[in-house]
């Protein structure tokens, strides 16, 4: 949709469908369909989908809206269906810093989706679009489980935890309406691949490179996330075959990030949209708000405790198949922290407002990491062998 | 589910599955106070969870005249609220709820092409040459002459 503005096209349910049908008709030519699962779900996988269930109705109904759906993406979701596009104009005007204009812009292309047909606003169908998305979350957590090495009870009693603990910070801090699902959406369709899942080339360097550009293309910290994958990805296969990776490869993991993030970068510069507040000074004198407020978001009852798991994330690092994906989220999590100290803007008011969500990104990759450290590492890994032409 | 793990595990698993499910129900049950709790903690009149007497003027002021305001006019927001939160919650409400229109604050303006209507909250006063062109509760729109 990005590109259809920069070439002047009208958004359009006819614009969206051709999409579609072309997408539809690249996945025919080219990777296999992916599987989510087993055959034979277990009674963890009932407990997820009954939790999805949950999540699904209270997000639908409005009842767990989070307030950036009317601050930020709802409302350029409303805007852009009036204009047909996305509105740079707007995005550029004197009071459009209040809802982040530099922000990508999947999230409120998404929610005007159902709208597009008739071309009436539906809050209703955005909403409900938005809660969906929990469920495919839990089907790429329950998918990246099994490729960490899960199956039978700890399959299901992980794939339940997790499941609930997910949906209980959902509902109780309110996620329907907002781009944080997204990106850890991104980041758990990413760990089968970061792990050298047993899907060969180049079905897995595409499937990394979609992931990447799915963080890219749903929020400003999804951007660095992606540059992460990436990056984590090419290091880890240089380490291994001890040659840098073929340039197809690295073409199928780069390629998607950069069709969506460079129309974004150039329209965002174009339009002059980035925010002064997004980075400042280093400040260490921050660390005495920054450090009680962590604590108070991470220990804050609507994770119920999840967070912990991150203390045990380092762990992974010594693994051979999860060490990459460890570092990625860890990377990540630092580089939250680092805004927190250059951020010029009310610092204990910033994390108390951000950290709770951007935790969300990491933790149900977390979650499969720590899990596939203590509950996984009884069942060997299927190392898949690279490709010959990893190898020449 | 058959729990085919050693003892301990098993302890381990059946005692996460509870405190997973029992923050699920936890988040359920605290879920409706969230908005209530939220206002008083910032003591905000304006939340848009379509509570407060202010959302809902608003909301029957844009419903009603929204539509006659012109596509693409800029609109003058003013707001006399206790603090500028809540200025900052009408601003993106009123823009939420016409988004053919250009809302802006007094401090934007200045940077944008005259406003052509102002809307105001509470006690804000017109200036001098502006008509009143419907008011609902608290809120009131005005055309701005040149």
């Amino acid at each position: 949709m990005a590109l259809a503005t920069l070439g002047g096209l009208r958004w359009s349910a006819a614009l969206v469908a051709a999409t579609l049908a072309g997408v539809a008709l690249v996945r025919r030519l080219g990777a296999r369909p992916t599987t989510f699962g087993s055959a034979r779900p277990g009674a963890g996988a009932w407990v997820a989908a009954g939790v999805a269930a949950v999540v699904f109705v209270a997000g639908a109904t409005g009842w767990t809206t989070q307030p950036d759906f009317y601050y930020h993406w709802g409302l350029k979701a409303r805007r852009f269906l009036e204009i047909g596009g996305a509105d740079y104009y707007f995005l550029a005007g004197p009071s459009a810093w209040r809802l982040h204009p530099d922000y990508p812009l999947l999230a409120p292309e998404l929610f005007l989706l159902p709208s597009l047909p008739g071309g009436v606003w539906r809050e209703g169908a955005a909403l409900a679009l938005s809660a969906a998305t929990f469920a495919l979350l839990l089907l790429a957590l329950r998918r990246a489980l099994r490729e960490a090495g899960l199956g039978g009870a700890r399959l299901e009693v992980v794939g339940a935890a997790a499941a609930a603990l997910l949906g209980a910070f959902w509902i109780a801090y309110g996620l329907t309406g907002s781009a944080e699902p997204l990106v850890a959406l991104a980041l758990l369709l990413a760990l089968p691949a970061l792990m050298d899942s047993g899907k060969p080339e180049p079905a897995r360097g595409w499937e990394l490179g979609l992931a990447a550009a799915l963080a890219a293309a749903a929020k400003l910290e999804g951007v660095p996330l992606a540059l992460l994958v990436i990056g984590a990805d090419a290091l880890r296969r240089t380490v291994r075959t001890r040659a840098l990776p073929p340039l197809a490869h690295l073409a199928r993991t780069t390629l998607p990030t950069l069709v969506v993030a460079l129309p974004w970068l150039l329209l965002a510069r174009a339009y002059r949209l980035f925010l002064e507040t997004n980075a400042g000074e280093w400040r260490w004198e921050r660390a005495g708000e920054i450090l009680p407020a962590l604590a108070w978001s991470a220990l804050h009852p609507d994770w119920a405790l999840a967070p912990l798991a991150l203390l045990a994330l380092p762990l992974a690092l010594r693994h051979p198949r999860l060490a990459a994906a460890a570092a990625v989220v860890l990377a990540q999590l630092a580089l939250y922290l680092a805004v927190y100290f250059t951020g010029p803007v009310d610092t204990r008011f910033y994390v108390l407002s951000t950290f709770q969500r951007l935790l969300f990104h990491l933790l149900p990759a977390t979650f499969v990491l720590v899990a596939a450290r203590f509950a996984g590492a009884a069942q060997p890994f299927p190392r898949a062998p690279l490709p010959r032409e990893s190898a020449s | 589910m058959r729990l085919r793990l050693p003892a301990a595990r098993r302890v381990i698993a059946v005692a996460l599955l509870c405190w997973a499910l029992a923050a699920l129900g936890w988040a359920v049950a605290v879920r409706p106070g969230r908005e209530a709790e939220a206002r008083a903690v910032t003591g905000d009149p304006f939340r848009w969870r379509r509570e407060t007497a202010s959302v809902r003027a608003l909301e029957r002021l844009l419903a009603a005249h929204g539509a006659k305001i012109a596509r693409g006019a800029t609109v003058l927001v003013l707001a006399r609220a206790p603090d500028g939160t809540a200025a900052g919650h009408v601003w993106h409400w009123a823009q939420y709820l016409a988004p053919h229109v250009n809302f802006h604050e007094a401090e934007d303006v200045g940077r944008t092409a005259p406003a052509e209507h102002a809307l105001l909250w509470g006690a804000a006063r017109p200036r001098p040459g502006w008509r009143r062109w419907a008011s609902e509760g608290e809120f009131a729109l005005y055309e701005v002459r040149p």
